[in-house]
Order: structure tokens, then C-alpha cells, then sequence
């Protein structure tokens, strides 16, 4: 650390410690007693709960094996008892191709049933994750994206050139706290040229941004990613929904990809 | 001693430091509510605490998260406002001198760094204010160390380039 970065440390934590009155503090320790309580309350209630569903299944499972167990010796012993008569024969068989398709749709059942479980296994798997996802301020991202691409044409000389910025790749690399590589590398093809001496704004319409003040809807499509949407009707983009893609890549929330739908 | 009752217990070891992060990260001193919904939250979340992580960095990142929800609860009141054509609230409070009553020069400096963006406000406040260390940062803003160090240099370097001679003071 250099000797100005520890003289500034220094300086700030000169600021003053605030620190709560005791009135203030026995205020909060009252309420987060109840919350305590409540908190167990509502955990032996979910237990209490679960205790049920367990023992009802159990239940259920018992008495379904307990019918099995008392047909099934009967159903064997009077297949083995009646023989099979010609002209049922082909009743029977209707009956098998019948069975089969039931047991096709069991099947087809049984698939949906875990790929369910799929779904929500991966839920569960994604909220186990999800602790270290922080929650997300979706004006925030979509604001310092967009100080982020402006600032960066604010930047440019009276030619054009940005400085600092030598090539594509390092606008790339540049704008990966705001936008994720696959954007990064659209944005820096479509608004810059690459010339020897560095790298060249081309002049066009600029970036779509939220606009914060106008009325927007948030998806969430997974712990970690949502959909900004917002409508817009004007006479450059006609009448369209503009969908801004968000996503959490481990340490920032970014814009992952942009959108739009024409819905005039 | 089970999770919750620990919580309890770190309210009194670490109220006063959550109460003064959140001063300084909201530039308000009414910050009582919001100390008693930090603490809520750890109990409803203690069993997501890792032993393997400091408490207070713990503490910090859920008051972090609950200053960022009141603010962003505060502007979708404000556009309520607007929308019923009521006064809209100020965007900006300009906070109270206390928070830096010591030295005139620290109203300048801390207006300044509450105006920086979000990135270089948190490492500068966490960092310097709050005296965290560099691990500490980072786990409270889930960054690298490195991300931690690079961006509190670009804030540093932003502050400086806002305030110009009176950085140094």
C-alpha cells in the first residue's frame, strides 16, 4: 500500500463512531426477542408438519403393500385355476395391448414425475447456491452500464480515437464489469475500428438504455438471472419491448444480453 | 448456545458497528429501523451463517443489502409520488452534521464520496470508515482481494481528481 493510500485510510478513520443509546438498544433486544420466538414457533410448526407428511405416507405406503400383499395370492391362484377360454382369448389381448399402453403411459408418467424432480432438484441445487447470489438492484446495473458505455464515447478525441483503449479486445475486457464477454465483444465491433494507432469510435445511433423514470416489469427467471422489460414506442425504434437479460457471473451482477420484441 | 441466541448476543457486540455502517452508507442518522430489520434478517438467516466467516462481515453484508432495499423502497415511494403529482421526497439528504462533525473538510470529503458510484462508495466506506481489511471487504462485497485493492485505487484516484487540493487537507 503506498503512503498516500495509508495517510487517506488514516484520515477517514478519524470520522467520528456513532454509536446507539442504551433505550434504543433494549428497544431492539425486546423485538428481536419475539422474533426469536416466533422464528422457533414457525420451525416447529414446518417440523410438525413435515412429521405428518412423513407419517401419512408411511401410512399410505403400508396400506397400498397390505392390499398387494392380500390380492395378489388370490389373482395368482385363480389365473392359475381358470384356463384361458378361446374366445376371451382375443379380449385378453386387447386387454395386454390396452395394459401395455397403460403401462407406456405409467411410464410416460413416471418420466414426467422425475424430470420434475429434475427441475427441482436443480432449483434446490441453484438455491443452495443462491446464498452467495446477492440480490439484485436492477436500476443499479442497468445505470452503471450505461455510465460505463457513455462515459467511454465522453472519452473520445476530437478524431475520434479513445484513448487508453488500443483494440477490441481490450474495450472487451474494458466493459466486463457491466455487460458479459459475448455483449463486450458486440458492442466493441459494432461502435469501434481498430487503425493502427488505436482504436476509432464509428459514428452511428448509440446504445438502448432503461429508461429508470418510465415503467418497467422485472422477471425472474432463476436466482441469477432476470429479465428487465420495458416498452417503448418511438419513431426510431417503432413500437417494441426491449428485454435487457441480467445475470449474476460470481461477482457482479451484468447486463448478460439485450432484446427486443416488435409488438406493433 | 444455538444460532439465534448468538445473534442476540452479537447484537450487542456488533450493534453499534452496524449502526454506524449504516449511517455512512445511507447519509442518514435515522437508522434505528433499519439496525433492528439487519438483525431480524440474521435470524431468520442464522442457519445460513458459515463459522468459517467473521460475524461482523457477515452482519455488514446483510445491512449492505438492507440499505440498498430501503433506498430502492424510497424511490419507488418517491415515483408513487410523482405519479399522484404529490411533492416528490429529495433524492439526495444532505447528511447531518455529525456524521463528520471533527473537521470541516470532512463535510467535503464524505458529500464527495457519497456521490462516487456504488463500486468505489462501498470500498471506500467499508475500507476506510469502517477500518475492515482487505479480506474482510471482499467478503462482505463477495469480490476477489484483488478487485477489492484495484477498485479502492480508481476510487482514491476519483476522489481526488472531485476534490482536488482538498484531498490532501
Amino acid at each position: 500500500m503506498s503512503k498516500k493510500e495509508e495517510r487517506f485510510l488514516r484520515r477517514l478513520s478519524e470520522f467520528p463512531r456513532n454509536k446507539m443509546n442504551e433505550e434504543t438498544k433494549q428497544r431492539i433486544e425486546a423485538s428481536l426477542r419475539e422474533e426469536k420466538q416466533q422464528t422457533a414457533f414457525l420451525a416447529k410448526r414446518k417440523e410438525r408438519i413435515n412429521m405428518f407428511k412423513k407419517v401419512g405416507a408411511a401410512v399410505l405406503t403400508a396400506g397400498v403393500l397390505l392390499v398387494v400383499v392380500l390380492i395378489l395370492p388370490n389373482e395368482l391362484q385363480w389365473n392359475q385355476t381358470t384356463p384361458p377360454m378361446e374366445e376371451d382369448r382375443g379380449q385378453h389381448d386387447e386387454e395386454d395391448v390396452d395394459r401395455t399402453g397403460d403401462d407406456q403411459k405409467e411410464e410416460e408418467d413416471n418420466q414426467n414425475d422425475s424430470s420434475g424432480e429434475n427441475v427441482e432438484n436443480e432449483e434446490n441445487a441453484s438455491n443452495e447456491n443462491g446464498d452467495s447470489v446477492p440480490e439484485l438492484n436492477e436500476e443499479d446495473v442497468l445505470i452503471e452500464y450505461r455510465k460505463t458505455t457513455e462515459a467511454i464515447f465522453e472519452r473520445r478525441k476530437d478524431d475520434l480515437r479513445i484513448p487508453d483503449i488500443d483494440s477490441k479486445q481490450e474495450m472487451v475486457e474494458y466493459v466486463n464489469s457491466v455487460m458479459s464477454v459475448e455483449l463486450g465483444r458486440w458492442f466493441a465491433e459494432t461502435y469501434f475500428e481498430e487503425r493502427e494507432d488505436g482504436l476509432y469510435v464509428i459514428p452511428k445511433d448509440g446504445l438502448t438504455y432503461l429508461e429508470e423514470d418510465e415503467p418497467y416489469e422485472v422477471e425472474q427467471v432463476s436466482e441469477s438471472v432476470y429479465r428487465v422489460i420495458q416498452e417503448r414506442d418511438t419513431d426510431m425504434l417503432g413500437h417494441i419491448k426491449i428485454i435487457f437479460n441480467l445475470a449474476y457471473n460470481g461477482e457482479n451482477w451484468i447486463v448478460d444480453s439485450i432484446d427486443s420484441e416488435d409488438i406493433s | 448456545m444455538n444460532n439465534q441466541e448468538q445473534i442476540t448476543a452479537w447484537f450487542r457486540q456488533y450493534g453499534d458497528d452496524v449502526y454506524n455502517f449504516l449511517i455512512y452508507y445511507t447519509g442518514t442518522m435515522d437508522v434505528e429501523d433499519l439496525v433492528q430489520e439487519v438483525f431480524m434478517k440474521a435470524i431468520r438467516k442464522s442457519n445460513s451463517f458459515r463459522y468459517d466467516s467473521s460475524p461482523k462481515s457477515w452482519l455488514f453484508s446483510i445491512a449492505r443489502n438492507v440499505a440498498i432495499d430501503a433506498s430502492r423502497k424510497r424511490k419507488r415511494e418517491r415515483k408513487k409520488e410523482t405519479k399522484l403529482f404529490l411533492e416528490p421526497n429529495q433524492e439526495y439528504y444532505p447528511p447531518p452534521q455529525k456524521i463528520y462533525q471533527q473537521r470541516e473538510t470532512n463535510k467535503e470529503l464524505y458529500d464527495a464520496i457519497l456521490l462516487l458510484k456504488k463500486n468505489y462508495k462501498d470500498v471506500i466506506l467499508l475500507r476506510g470508515i469502517h477500518e475492515c481489511s482487505v479480506a474482510e471487504t471482499a467478503e462482505i462485497l463477495n469480490w476477489s482481494e484483488n478487485k477489492v485493492n484495484v477498485t479502492f485505487h480508481r476510487a482514491m484516484k476519483s476522489l481526488e481528481k472531485r476534490l482536488g487540493s482538498e484531498f490532501y487537507e
